[in-house]
């Protein structure tokens, strides 16, 4: 590997350690925002003083804020996230039980909106004056604009509770139900992330193909298939990982939200209830969770495009 | 000295269907939300019912008296949709609005100096890019306890960022043109350079982000409303509307659809205006 | 034994898809090229000359269509040439050479494997054969350490480099005719000569069709054999080059040659062609846009009804063909140097660093300017030349403050400068900039531009008609004042330019490369300019410019720049008739001439160029200014070094007036 990329490697890896610091900080630090008394607040307004004192003394709030830090770190170190303040079931458990949902979630959002993505960034980007284009830039405007829980009502009232054919929500028992129960918060979800991500791969494929570089290769006599693996794909390739990386973050939050619309029992549906019922380890615990998740994916997109670009060097 | 792509580019309109097409569908573009913005300040004069009156007239669909039909309880669904639209674009323009302004102020001073305070704002903007914002917004919301003083912090402390990275880049580009450093030249000041010279020639790319972040500051209130995390309960506002009328999919689908379309319609336009602004992308 | 042309070109037409009445780009070209000759096609930016070639090779860029005419192409030697449709000829027979070296090699691909990859589509041959094929070809383009370079990306090539590489590119196609797009205007002249010399070569050895296109006439009279004048999409003249270059037929022809500076003949005024340069799509009658060629109809009312006044106003026709010579009002030309003036700047030992980052958390200093002392005397034109990266832009923005100094200094009228210069002190030196695109406020007007210096020293009611006065002194009117930047020409904008500097009425004018970006027809006039604000107004000038002929037509002295320090230094006529240093021999060698071919070009082959004088051509490529040589820092290329260059430091020695830093200071031609 060129030092360049070599370097570039270091650096982006030694650049995850004050990001995942700050990530923790925030977590940390959440409860302190809380107007008022975070204990008092989280316990309740019919606790008493003791069961306040309590809980003041089981979130640590009755520590300074380095040791705050610095238990939350102790005892994530074992693997131990803390308790569910409701249920008192370990949050490790709680996760380990939900993960699962909310990973087939991403994935089949993630199949659905590239389905409908690239088609989409294809025709605007080689055809760009075609009426399919125009079509496509307008219709990418408003479902970019449909709320993604509404969405997900709207498909439900039509195409479950109308037909039948797909549960309206909940999670199956066996496998056949959880593939059905999945298909429309997939596409509630894809379709959420499908116009930003169509938007910039047109974008990026467009930039490419009026390249100078691309004109060069056509003055060699390259075209077709060649052209395309050669010179077009490779160059557009580094930017459309980049930008799915980026995607991350809004598509968890779409999980989140569909995962409350539908009432899959994942991980964003847990950290909505948990919110609206004030339980504040288990808000920590997931808000962590899911930034680690993405720190993890804009890191590893950032290590493949240092791969596909020999141009990478650390600034 | 091939012909210049500025050429090719706007040569395509003129005489064409869509460039006749551009005729209306400019103020086409803007006629939806100025309607919005005057239904919501005529809201009071509009609407034919008080918004929280409750009556036994429950989930009446469409009809001459409640041209929307009736909620579960009774009040009158078009009243609370005018309503409703008030609520959401007051909050939505200071959604988007605040982290603008500071996220602007930010990054100009910071791309246009350099040095110190860039190398934070670039830190900083690292560090935000690799957390989970939304999922940040929930937490926020939740700690800062339901309402719309809370969203509105959330929504700044979380959405200026991006405002800055923007402000900066372009901010940046544009002080490496020859007319800025003429402008010191001349006698002018950094800060008299920097306010008439670079920021103006700077913002465009900003308030065609705007644009786009308008429309998601206005889902971002609908989706925590309908989680019960956004405006306080009673409030009319849109996607609360929709999440009270979950229950009642089956039976009372125009409950759910009505408030979900007007964020829509009234998205989509805005979005509209910010990529004319975009397609007209003359660079500074 | 009849032969043919290799390429015809026949009734080309290519016009902008529109509907309706489509404007017009190319009307109807027709050209032929045979085997081992050299078409060169000239003209002005902007007359079609590369969309000629870019049709011919099937490869209009979008948005652009070929409406007419017919392209054949002879395969086999004395075989007629048969036509081909559009498109099919690329990479089959017809190979391109771009300008742009770094943006027209991909990115991703190392450049072996690139050309072994067309050398395997061309010729099937297996991996292995195509391999050792592309590492010759990479060495008979002149590549150092083919076999070393083979697995360089692009990005780690110097430009030169990466033209040669283009050029293995184009040859590996085998092709039967070789287009070149400008192929040296992106270069340095030492450069620029070699890649010629090396074009040169693969026409004669491989008996190449060969079809040039450059908007400099020195260029095309070195390389071509026959030249085509292109104007606004039409050939206006076409022959010999020693019949159309020296006979022109064509009053367009004899002022595009006449508009070019040579380092030849009497010094004189410069001699532009009026008018705007005419572009194809401009002439048409029916042509819905003028000026900013944006459609009507987009953007604020304001500026719709300023378009259509833009619109009417605008000239449309053959007008530049109507020659209206600028009076010829020769200069009296004052041999200023000499005996020294009172020097206004004067600069001591000045050194600029840049922070450059070199590694992962390592830092070093880039040197840009290393230790000049530089005197500009009131009223003086001092030109400094040098090639791109050797410090002069660094030192021009340390003259007029945009850069810090690192050490040493500059005294204005014999005063220091303080590092923060207070407004004042500011406005005292003004600058204007290589590019007429950034050089303006694209948002606002020419008089609001104008307005804003204005506002400080002048009352406000006398504003408008300051400004007025202005526009007047560089040429400009009434009509110009309320257009904005984009409706303006690139000499225009010039104009407005050097209007915003006089508004603070400075003592020195920096001009960097403040002409590079014009064509020789509309630059004279701006140089013109400048050397009558000198005389009506006593000016100071520091002209920087990598061309020497502009250079010795406009200025008094001369300072020659080489990795961040000054080489020679002198009073113009000296400097360019005896130059003392062997760096500017080389340049000076290095320039094509305009009027004469150089000597040896009898017949085609290697040597016909280049290498004239009493000096070799220059080794290698100018090293980074990370990495300055030690004792003389340009003797790894000087043709005359000696082992003492290498280890010690040459002093200055002076005669009449120039001055030289070299150990065989005027010792080179021997």
């Amino acid at each position: 590997m060129p030092a360049g990329r070599l370097r570039f490697v270091a650096g982006r890896l030694l650049q995850v350690v004050p990001v995942l610091l700050a990530l923790l900080l925030i977590v940390v630090l959440l409860q302190q925002l809380m107007p008022g008394d975070p204990a008092r607040v989280i316990a309740g307004p019919r606790a008493g003083a003791e069961q306040v004192a309590r809980v003041r003394h089981d979130l640590g709030l009755d520590q300074s804020t380095a040791g705050q830090f610095w238990t939350y770190l102790t005892h994530l170190s074992h693997g131990d996230l803390g308790r569910s303040n409701r249920t008192g079931i370990p949050i490790s458990a709680i996760v380990g039980e939900r993960a699962a949902v909310t990973v087939w979630l991403l994935a089949g959002g993630l199949l659905v909106s590239t389905l409908l993505a690239v088609p989409a960034a294809l025709v605007m980007a080689l055809r760009p004056r075609s009426v399919a284009a125009r079509l496509c830039a307008r219709s990418l405007t408003i479902i970019l604009n449909c709320p993604p829980f509404w969405v997900g009502l709207m498909l439900a009232s039509v195409l479950a509770l109308r037909t039948g054919w797909l549960p309206v929500g909940g999670f199956g028992e066996d496998t056949g139900d959880r593939l059905r129960s999945m298909v429309l918060p997939s596409l509630t979800i894809g379709l959420a992330a499908m116009p930003l991500l169509a938007r910039s791969g047109a974008a990026s494929l467009r930039q490419v193909l009026a390249a100078d570089h691309i004109t060069t290769a056509r003055s060699l006599g390259l075209s077709g298939w060649p052209l395309l693996r050669r010179h077009l794909l490779r160059n557009a390739l580094p930017p459309a990982v980049t930008l799915l990386a980026v995607q991350a973050a809004a598509l968890l939050f779409g999980a989140v939200i569909v995962e409350q619309t539908f009432g899959l029992p994942g991980l964003g549906a847990e950290m909505v209830n948990a919110a609206s019922q004030r339980d504040f380890p288990v808000v920590q615990a997931l808000t962590l969770i899911f930034g680690t998740a993405i720190i993890g994916i804009n890191l590893l997109a950032d290590l493949a495009v240092a791969l596909l670009d020999p141009r990478t060097t650390w600034r | 000295m091939t012909t210049p792509p500025p050429l090719l580019d706007s040569a395509v309109p003129v005489g064409s269907r869509a460039g006749r097409a551009f005729g209306w569908r400019r103020p086409a573009a803007l006629a939806l939300p100025a309607l919005a913005v005057l239904a919501a300040l005529l809201a009071p004069l509009l609407a034919p019912a008080d918004p929280a009156q409750l009556t036994l007239d429950q989930l009446r669909p469409p009809s001459a008296a409640h041209l929307l039909g009736t909620d579960a309880l009774g009040r009158d669904v078009l009243s609370r949709l005018l309503f409703a639209l008030r609520t959401d674009l007051l909050l939505m323009v200071f959604a988007a609005g605040l982290p603008m302004l500071l996220g602007t102020l930010i990054g100009a001073v910071a791309g246009y100096r350099g040095g110190v305070l860039d190398a934070a704002l670039r830190w900083a903007a690292d560090i935000f890019q690799a957390l989970p914002v939304y999922v940040l917004l929930i937490a926020f919301v939740f700690v800062l306890g339901p309402g719309t003083s809370s969203l509105l912090v959330a929504f700044s402390v979380l959405g200026w960022v991006v405002y800055a990275r923007i402000i900066r880049t372009e901010v940046r580009r544009v002080r490496e043109r020859d007319y800025v450093s003429a402008g010191y030249l001349l006698g002018l000041s950094h800060t008299a350079v920097l306010f008439r010279h670079v920021l103006p020639n700077a913002l465009r790319q900003s308030l065609v982000y705007l644009a786009t972040d308008m429309g998601m500051a206005l889902q971002g209130i609908a989706v925590l409303s309908f989680f019960g995390l956004g405006v306080k309960a009673g409030t009319p506002e849109l996607g609360t509307m929709v999440a009270e009328a979950q229950v009642f999919l089956r039976s009372h689908w125009w409950l759910a659809a009505f408030p979900g379309l007007t964020i829509v319609i009234l998205g989509s336009s805005i979005a509209a205006l910010g990529d004319r602004l975009g397609d007209r992308g003359e660079s500074g | 034994m009849t032969s043919y042309p290799l390429l015809e070109v026949d009734g080309l037409r290519v016009a902008l898809q529109r509907r309706g009445t489509a404007p017009t780009l190319l009307d109807g070209l027709s050209f032929a090229v045979a085997a081992g000759q050299c078409l060169g096609i000239v003209g002005e930016s902007g007359c079609g000359k590369s969309l000629t070639l870019r049709a011919t090779m099937g490869l209009l860029p979008a948005g652009v269509e070929r409406t007419g005419g017919q392209i054949r192409l002879s395969h086999q030697a004395d075989a007629a040439p048969t036509a081909v449709p559009a498109g099919q000829a690329a990479g089959r027979g017809l190979a391109m050479v771009f300008q742009d070296s770094h943006a027209s090699l991909d990115p991703t691909t190392r450049v072996g494997a690139f050309v072994t990859d067309i050398v395997r589509r061309r010729t099937g041959a297996s991996r292995a054969a195509a391999r050792r094929r592309a590492v010759e070809l990479l060495a008979a383009v002149g590549v150092p350490d083919p076999a070393l370079r083979f697995h360089s990306y692009p990005h780690e090539l110097s430009g030169g480099m990466r033209q040669r590489v283009a050029i293995a590119l184009a040859l590996a196609t085998d092709p039967r005719v070789l287009l070149c797009d400008e192929p040296t205007t992106a270069l340095d002249v030492t450069l620029q000569a070699e890649i010629l010399l090396l074009l040169d070569a693969a026409r004669a050895e491989r008996g190449l069709g060969m079809v040039f296109v450059s908007h400099d006439i020195a260029v095309i009279r070195q390389i071509a054999d026959v030249v085509a004048v292109m104007y606004a999409g039409q050939i206006i003249e076409a022959g010999p080059v020693a019949d159309v270059l020296d006979r022109p037929r064509h009053p367009y022809t004899r002022a595009l040659i006449d508009a070019v500076p040579t380092l030849e003949g009497p010094i004189g005024r410069f001699r532009p062609i009026a008018g705007a340069p005419a572009r194809p799509g401009r002439l048409h009658p029916l042509l819905p846009l003028q000026g900013s060629l944006r459609p009507p109809g987009r953007g604020l009312l304001g500026r719709r009804a300023r378009h259509r006044r833009a619109r009417r106003r605008a000239p449309i026709g053959l007008h530049p063909l109507l020659l209206r010579p600028l009076a010829q009002r020769p200069l009296a030309l004052r041999p200023r140097a000499g005996g020294h003036m009172s020097a206004l700047i004067r600069v001591h030992s000045l050194v600029v660093d840049h922070p450059v980052r070199a590694g992962f958390l390592r830092r070093r200093r880039l040197r840009a300017v290393d230790g000049v002392d530089l005197e500009l005397g009131r009223g003086e034109i001092l030109g400094l030349v040098g090639e791109s990266g050797c410090g002069k832009s660094t030192l021009a923005r340390a003259i007029v403050g945009l850069a810090t100094p690192t050490a040493g200094g500059v005294l204005l009228d014999g005063a220091p400068v303080p590092r923060r210069r207070p407004p004042g002190m500011r406005r005292r030196i003004q600058m204007i900039y290589q590019d007429p695109g950034s050089s303006l406020d694209p948002r606002r007007t020419v008089s609001q531009t104008l307005a804003e210096p204005l506002r400080r020293t002048v009352p406000a009611e006398k504003i408008a008609h300051r400004a007025r006065e202005l526009l007047e002194m560089v040429g400009l009117g009434e009509r110009q004042a309320h257009a904005l930047p984009r409706e303006l020409s690139g000499g225009q904008r010039q104009r407005v330019a050097i209007a915003r500097a006089l508004a603070v009425e400075p003592e020195v004018l920096v001009a960097d490369e403040a002409v590079a970006a014009l064509d020789a027809s509309v630059a004279g006039a701006v140089l013109n300019l400048l050397s009558d604000l000198r005389e009506r107004l006593g000016l100071s000038v520091l002209f920087i410019s990598h061309d020497l002929a502009t250079v010795r037509g406009l200025c008094d002295r001369v300072a020659v720049m080489y990795l961040g320090s000054i080489v020679e230094e002198g009073p113009v006529a000296r400097v360019f008739a005896r130059p003392g240093h062997p760096y500017t021999r080389v340049l000076l060698d290095a320039v094509p001439s305009r009027d004469r071919r150089r000597s040896g070009t009898a017949g085609p082959g290697p040597g016909g160029l280049g290498g004239v004088g009493g000096v070799g051509r220059l080794g290698g490529e100018p090293p980074s200014p990370l990495d300055v040589p030690p004792g003389c820092r340009f003797h790894p290329r000087c043709p005359r070094a000696a082992a003492r260059c290498g280890t010690s430091e040459p002093s200055e020695e002076r005669r009449d007036g120039q001055r030289v830093w070299c150990h065989f200071a005027w010792r080179h031609e021997l």
